[in-house]
C-alpha cells in the first residue's frame, strides 16, 4: 500500500526531474521496505523540486511582462487623459485590470525571490513576506472597491507595503549578485511609491524590463563563489 | 557562533551525510541510504535523499556515473572533497569549542 502510494508520489515531480531521477528512485522504492513517512518525504521532495527547479520556470518572467505591460498601457492612457486621478485613485474602468495585475504580480515577485536560491536570510524572508502580504491586502481592497465598497487610505497602505517589500526583494537580489533583475525590480517598486501617474509608468515599464531580464537564469552557487 | 554550512544550502544536513558516505567511494542511492542509517541510526527518506543528491550534483560536489541496471552510482568530485573537508573542520572547531566550554562550566 505504502509502496504504491510512494510510486504515485513520483508523478508529482516536474517532468525534467522525472526524466533524470525517476528510474533510480523507482528502483529504490521497489527494492527496499517503504514506510508511510517515506511517502510524505517524497511529497515534500516533489514540492521542493517544483519550487526550486534547476532551470527556473519562465512563468514569473512572463507574469512580470504581462502585468507590467498592462500597467504601462493604463498609465499612458491616464497620463494622456484629461483628468488624472488623485493618488492612489483608480479610474473605475481600471479596477478589474488592476486586480488581474496585482494577482499576476504575486507570481512575478515570488519568482524573483526564488532566484535567490538556497539559504534565504531573515532579511530576505521579511522582504518576501511583506511583499506578499502587501500584494494580498492590495488585491482584497481592490476587490472590495470593484464591488462598490469605497477605498482610500487602506489601499494606499497595502500598495505601499507591497512596494516596500518588493523593493527589499530587489535589494536582496542585488546583494546576491543578481544585479540587473534586482535593480529593475527595485526601480519598479520605487515607481509605485511615487504619488504621481508618472510613477505608475515607471512601475509598469520596470516590471516589463525585469521580466525580460528574468529570462536569464540566475548564477547558481553565487554565495559560495562570493564567500 | 553556530556552525554554518551555507555552501550546502537547503538539505544541508542530509547533504553532509551523503558527502561523508561518498567519501569512501562511489555508491548508488540505496547504498547511501543504508550507509547513512547505519552510521547515524536515522533513516534518510527517498525524497530527502534525491533532493539533496540533485542539489549536490547541480553544485558540482558529486557526479553521476553510468547506471548499473537501474541504479546509478555517484562519486565525490574534487570540489566536493574540498567542501566536505571545510565543513568537517568547521564542525570539529565548533565541537572543540563546545567541549571546552562544557569543561569550563563543570571544572
Amino acid at each position: 500500500m505504502a509502496r504504491r502510494a510512494a510510486l504515485a508520489m513520483l508523478r508529482l515531480y516536474p517532468s525534467r526531474w522525472r526524466a533524470r531521477y525517476e528510474d533510480e528512485v523507482r528502483a529504490l522504492i521497489e527494492d527496499r521496505p517503504i514506510r508511510r513517512r517515506d511517502v510524505l518525504d517524497l511529497a515534500r521532495g516533489a514540492l521542493d523540486a517544483r519550487l526550486h527547479p534547476p532551470v527556473p520556470s519562465r512563468i514569473p518572467a512572463v507574469a512580470a511582462i504581462a502585468a507590467g505591460g498592462v500597467w504601462t498601457v493604463w498609465s499612458l492612457l491616464i497620463l494622456t487623459g484629461p483628468a488624472p486621478p488623485d493618488w492612489p485613485g483608480y479610474v473605475e474602468e481600471m479596477l478589474l485590470s488592476a486586480l488581474a495585475v496585482v494577482a499576476v504580480l504575486v507570481l512575478a515577485v515570488t519568482g524573483a525571490w526564488l532566484r535567490l536560491g538556497d539559504d534565504a536570510t531573515s532579511f530576505e524572508r521579511v522582504s518576501i513576506s511583506l511583499a506578499l502580504a502587501g500584494h494580498g491586502a492590495w488585491f482584497v481592497l481592490l476587490l472590495a472597491a470593484a464591488v462598490g465598497i469605497a477605498y482610500g487610505a487602506p489601499t494606499a497602505v497595502a500598495s505601499t507595503a507591497a512596494a516596500v517589500g518588493t523593493m527589499l526583494v530587489g535589494f536582496a537580489l542585488m546583494t546576491a549578485n543578481d544585479t540587473r533583475v534586482g535593480a529593475l525590480v527595485a526601480i519598479a517598486a520605487v515607481g509605485l511609491l511615487v504619488p504621481y501617474t508618472i510613477g505608475w509608468l515607471v512601475f509598469g515599464l520596470g516590471w516589463v524590463a525585469a521580466g525580460f531580464a528574468m529570462f536569464e537564469n540566475p548564477r547558481r552557487g553565487r554565495r559560495l563563489q562570493s564567500s | 557562533m553556530a556552525p554554518t554550512v551555507p555552501e550546502l544550502g537547503r538539505f544541508a544536513e542530509p547533504a553532509l551525510l551523503i558527502l561523508v558516505s561518498l567519501s569512501e567511494g562511489p555508491k548508488h542511492g540505496y547504498a547511501i541510504m543504508t550507509d547513512v542509517e547505519a552510521g547515524t541510526g536515522r533513516p534518510l527518506g527517498p525524497g530527502t535523499l534525491y533532493a539533496a543528491l540533485a542539489r549536490l550534483e547541480e553544485r558540482g560536489f558529486i557526479e553521476a556515473l553510468e547506471p548499473v541496471d537501474r541504479r546509478r552510482p555517484y562519486r565525490l568530485t574534487g570540489l566536493g572533497s574540498t567542501v566536505l573537508a571545510e565543513q568537517l573542520l568547521q564542525l570539529a572547531d565548533f565541537a572543540k569549542l563546545g567541549l571546552r566550554r562544557l569543561g569550563d562550566a563543570s571544572g
